[in-house]
């Protein structure tokens, strides 16, 4: 029983992402790993499992919050699946690991906008806010996207889209850079 | 859309491991399952994924800290990635065992001889063993990631010979026991 497909690991980044310290929203992960996925490439049904790992730091009380966006379209300017804002710890954590793991799955196709996913991702860090220290009681979980799932902006299947991971910390106060960063297409 | 290659399952446990309560580092998997992986094969943006899971006893109130590792090398004696600190606690249910899944990714970032190849990865350790857990009747389990400080390279090794792929656990009390019953090694590409 198949459907004569493979998995496949479509990019993997091999040097650290620009770090973002800027408190505005810019992609996380080296130019290079922003692939372009070839037109009609997206097929109802189509798997995309999205992985990475950083480094993160947060100032006392005022933290901000984390957002990440999985973002396509022909110059990655569609936010089509968002975590919503991540509220950081207000506890000072200075450079702890942080891991995003999220799947896509493509759920319609067609020209202008009509292209969706619905996306749930996995986000761990010790910057979540409520989390211990990693020694007194391991790290927070957040299952994203925060608040109510829905389908991600669309985009136009027909035509030629990167793929793309953006970073925001609503604060200039903090920092990310992203170490690892894996696709796979499952299907 | 494609770099011309597959993932692929390297190695998988198919029986239950030999419980273990070592005070020094010791491989956790059956000796089948340490794979040798041939020279050149860990090249730069080689992915690898590994996936384990066994159950941990504790008799000890006390509780005990454990520290897993990675080790390739020839028979398997290059530490390339050392958890650090990974507690147990001193609370959860004793004399009885309690599941624990171990979940990493690493990309190798350079390649070359003796200690100067190196990877970037993240593990996440899950299981009620760990200090502070819920009992799953009451909440969910603790995760915690790995590295849990700073995050830094890995040790290095040498991609230019054939590598050992073990993973070892060392306690801090020979009154832990863990036996391991699940272990499959990936390659994304």
């Amino acid at each position: 029983m198949s459907l004569q497909t493979w998995e496949e690991c479509l990019t993997t980044s091999i040097v650290d992402g620009t770090a973002n310290t800027t408190g505005t929203a810019a992609s996380c992960i080296p130019p290079n790993n922003v692939i372009a996925l070839p037109s009609s490439y997206f097929q109802i049904g189509k798997v995309i499992r999205v992985t990475a790992y950083g480094r993160i730091s947060c100032v006392v009380t005022t933290p901000g919050t984390a957002r990440f966006q999985i973002r396509s379209g022909p110059t990655s300017g569609v936010s089509i699946f968002d975590t919503g804002a991540i509220n950081l710890n207000i506890v000072a954590k200075t450079n702890v690991p942080w891991l995003l793991q999220a799947i896509l799955t493509c759920r319609t196709i067609g020209n202008g906008t009509n292209c969706t996913f619905m996306g749930c991702a996995q986000f761990e860090s010790e910057a979540i806010v409520g989390s211990p220290a990693a020694a007194a009681g391991g790290n927070s979980v957040l299952v994203t996207p925060v608040g109510v799932p829905a389908v991600g902006s669309g985009i136009d299947s027909t035509v030629v889209n990167q793929l793309d991971l953006w970073f925001t910390q609503t604060v200039a106060t903090g920092s990310m850079t992203c170490h690892l960063y894996v696709v796979e297409s499952l299907n | 859309m494609s770099l011309l290659n597959y993932n692929e399952v390297l190695t998988a446990q198919s029986q239950d491991a030999r419980p273990i309560a070592p005070s020094s580092s010791i491989s956790i998997i059956p000796d089948n399952n340490i794979i040798v992986l041939p020279n050149h094969l860990l090249y730069v943006g080689k992915t690898i994924r590994v996936t384990w899971f066994g159950q941990i006893w504790l008799n000890s109130s006390g509780g005990a800290n454990f520290q897993f590792s990675i080790d390739l090398g020839t028979a398997g004696s290059t530490n390339v990635f050392n958890f650090l600190s990974g507690p147990t606690t001193a609370v959860t249910p004793l004399n009885v065992w309690t599941p624990f899944l171990v979940r990493g990714i690493f990309t190798i970032r350079t390649q070359g001889t003796g200690t100067s190849s190196t990877a970037w990865g993240i593990f996440q350790l899950c299981g009620i063993a760990q200090v502070g857990s819920s009992i799953p009747t009451v909440g969910g389990v603790s995760t915690s990631l790995i590295p849990a400080g700073a995050t830094a390279v890995s040790n290095g090794f040498d991609y230019s010979v054939a590598n050992w792929f073990n993973i070892r656990l060392n306690f801090g009390s020979t009154t832990t026991v863990y036996q391991n019953l699940q272990y499959v090694l990936e390659a994304l590409n």
